[in-house]
């Protein structure tokens, strides 16, 4: 399963750390991570694309349960068109970006 | 005394309604140890900060509030993971407090300095490095939010010293932070209706229903929630080893605990149950065996708090998220399943543990069922980890599950004693006894001079076998006979050690003895430590090979 994860979070002490290592944690692998501070360092945006086995939708749950996150959104899951271009990027320029991520359904607070 | 940091974070324990704290005092956490002198608050001074932590957790658990821990930096605070760990894993709520080398000294490597925020990362629920002093009040009131709301767990609070000791700057030191805290809305505070219905009628549908209830009962404090679904829809009913008690062991359709130590009736039930009812419980391993094999004929409805453990492990044909004192009133309906209830008690019946096996020594088992026998609903128990473990969950009679303190996710052997004096404080009307090993009380014994510094009436029960027990049976079944250090059969003599502590302590060897060990353990005055010789080759029964189906117990003789 591949997907891209966009995760906004008070940006606190460690907050990117925690992110990160959760979702190591929890059995994915993340490829890139494009993270940037927002409204004058209030919130910490991040677009994570990750691989794993395991259910990305409790892997969202995990991410949502930490105490710093306001929304987490799966942006795209499995191999979309966006997941296979970063994939050709990566190999090519042995980096990752994405340009043009695809619109998902907000699927964060369902619970 | 000026209000400094150290005062404020005192003060705002205080505000916390804390009244006991337990920790071991150094270099950088020296400010906080001279503003509580200036405090209520009572410190228990452990002898190693694990200690401080695991005796926290008793007393959260007892007490039914966070407990709290606090340490230096450096080591007192790598002493501390161990215990962040275990509560994180139990859903305990902790608030460790550490003391950090001054904010111009981190990353320097300077002396006991650790990165304690990035060690304790992924054993707590939440975590705070403080820069300022002044949001030390609100840091903590979020703490203890963040502990006790939802699943619980452990939060951790690295205070550098420079920060303790700087004087606060606002007038209010209750006040709020400078830079207010993030405030996100209460995940999971309802449950969708929908999913509530689809639970119903997949409730209405079975006919092989089976209850399954683990721990978030308690945290939930859903307890009386649950006996009152299981009374009025009377499903046979299995517990894990944090479950027990959710219903009295000894309630007529109590099956007792299932998995790999599981009794046989329980396992058997679920294997062959319709319907799994899960009650704030997660799938563990050591509970469902092979997971592809567990429970192959049922359907999931699957009630809890946290929304991450639906479908974590099995995905639930109804989840149900919310509070259970909610959710278990709305799926009370009574179950037309007499013939299935009449098969699971024939079941229990026809599986009871024979209690007097023809051996001459003394058997864990019967000490254990005998000992909750005569004793109530006051006595609280707590557990290391290994055989022993194990003997009481299948044996001990719990009453109520807050009688039973034992470290089911992490497995943290040291455990039990630290936990008793957590208990005790938290309950000083308890009768607190610590029921261990030979292994597992070598751990934390050092906690023996606090159990005298403060006079607490713990009792022990030391169930010896010179070995590494559970380690010894695996390696017995697993590995082909090829003990590999597991012998202990260089103990120290326990009773001569209780007693330099100041306990009294006397020797169990033959099942003769017991009525009055139990006596004097249930009713004598004063720390008092049983010493009981078990045979060394005794083993745990049931047991499912690891990653094998529940279906498949192995059984073994009583020896």
């Amino acid at each position: 399963m591949n997907a891209t994860l966009s995760v906004r979070m008070n940006a606190t002490e460690g907050s990117l750390l925690r992110l990160i290592g959760l979702v190591g944690r929890r059995g994915f692998s993340i490829r890139r991570v494009e993270a940037t501070h927002t409204h004058n360092g209030r919130w910490l945006e991040a677009d994570l694309a990750v691989t794993g086995e395991r259910s990305i939708d409790t892997l969202q749950r995990h991410v949502s349960n930490l105490h710093d996150v306001e929304t987490v959104t799966v942006l795209t899951r499995d191999r979309s068109a966006v997941d296979r271009r970063i994939d050709r990027e990566s190999f090519s320029a042995g980096r990752v970006s994405m340009t043009s991520p695809v619109e998902g359904s907000r699927l964060l607070r369902r619970y | 005394m000026s209000m400094n940091g150290a005062l404020a974070l005192v003060r705002a324990l205080e505000a916390q309604g804390v009244v006991t704290v337990f920790g071991y005092p150094g270099g950088a956490i020296m400010p906080v140890y001279d503003a509580l002198l200036e405090s209520s608050i009572r410190h228990v001074l452990t002898r190693h900060e694990q200690g401080a932590a695991l005796a926290a957790i008793g007393f959260a658990r007892t007490a039914s509030k966070p407990g709290v821990c606090l340490a230096t930096s450096g080591p007192g605070a790598t002493n501390l993971v161990t215990g962040l760990a275990d509560a994180m894993m139990d859903s305990v709520p902790l608030i460790a407090i550490t003391g950090q080398v001054p904010g111009g000294a981190l990353g320097t490597d300077a002396f006991q300095e650790v990165d304690t925020f990035g060690i304790t990362m992924p054993v707590v629920k939440h975590s705070y490095l403080v820069r300022c002093a002044d949001d030390i009040p609100a840091v903590v009131a979020e703490a203890f939010e963040i502990a006790g709301s939802g699943r619980p767990g452990p939060v951790l609070i690295d205070l550098p010293k420079d920060v303790a000791a700087a004087a606060m700057q606002r007038a209010n030191p209750h006040g709020d932070l400078a830079s207010p805290p993030h405030r996100r809305t209460q995940a999971g505070a309802g449950f969708n209706e929908n999913e509530l219905d689809h639970a119903v009628a997949l409730l209405e549908q079975s006919r092989r229903p089976v209850v399954y209830v683990g721990g978030g009962v308690v945290n939930a404090d859903a307890v009386d929630a649950f006996r009152q679904f299981v009374e009025t829809s009377r499903i046979p009913t299995v517990q894990t080893l944090k479950g027990l008690g959710s219903l009295p062991c000894e309630h007529e359709l109590s099956l007792g605990m299932l998995g790999m130590h599981g009794l046989p009736a329980a396992n058997m039930a679920v294997q062959e149950s319709d319907l799994l009812v899960v009650v704030g419980a997660r799938f563990d391993d050591r509970v469902t065996g092979k997971l592809d094999e567990f429970a192959p004929h049922a359907r999931v409805i699957h009630l809890d708090v946290d929304p991450a453990e639906m479908g974590k492990i099995r995905q639930p044909d109804a989840p149900v998220l919310g509070d259970l004192n909610q959710t278990l009133e709305r799926l009370a309906v009574p179950m037309p399943i007499d013939d299935w209830r009449g098969h699971c008690l024939a079941m229990k019946r026809d599986k009871a543990w024979d209690y007097d096996p023809p051996v001459a020594h003394v058997y864990a088992p019967t000490l254990l069922r005998d000992l909750s026998l005569a004793a109530d609903e006051n006595v609280l128990v707590t557990c290391d980890v290994g055989q022993h473990q194990m003997w009481v969950a299948q044996h001990y009679q719990f009453k109520h599950p807050r009688q039973h303190l034992t470290s089911g996710g992490l497995g943290t052997m040291g455990f039990g004693l630290p936990a008793a004096i957590g208990a005790q404080l938290a309950d000083p009307d308890a009768t607190v006894i610590c029921v261990t090993g030979d292994g597992s009380i070598m751990m934390n014994i050092q906690e023996l001079a606090t159990l005298r510094r403060y006079d607490l009436p713990v009792r022990i029960l030391l169930l010896d076998n010179q070995s590494l027990g559970m380690v010894r049976q695996w390696q017995h079944l697993f590995f082909a006979d090829r003990y590999s250090e597991i012998d202990l059969s260089d103990n120290p003599d326990f009773t001569r050690v209780a007693e330099a502590f100041g306990m009294s302590a006397f020797r169990v060897d033959s099942p003769d003895d017991l009525p009055n060990a139990i006596d004097r353990l249930l009713h004598g005055r004063g720390s008092m430590l049983a010493h009981v010789a078990i045979n060394t080759e005794a083993n745990v029964w049931p047991l499912v090979p690891p990653a094998t189906s529940n279906s498949k117990m192995l059984q073994g003789s009583h020896i």
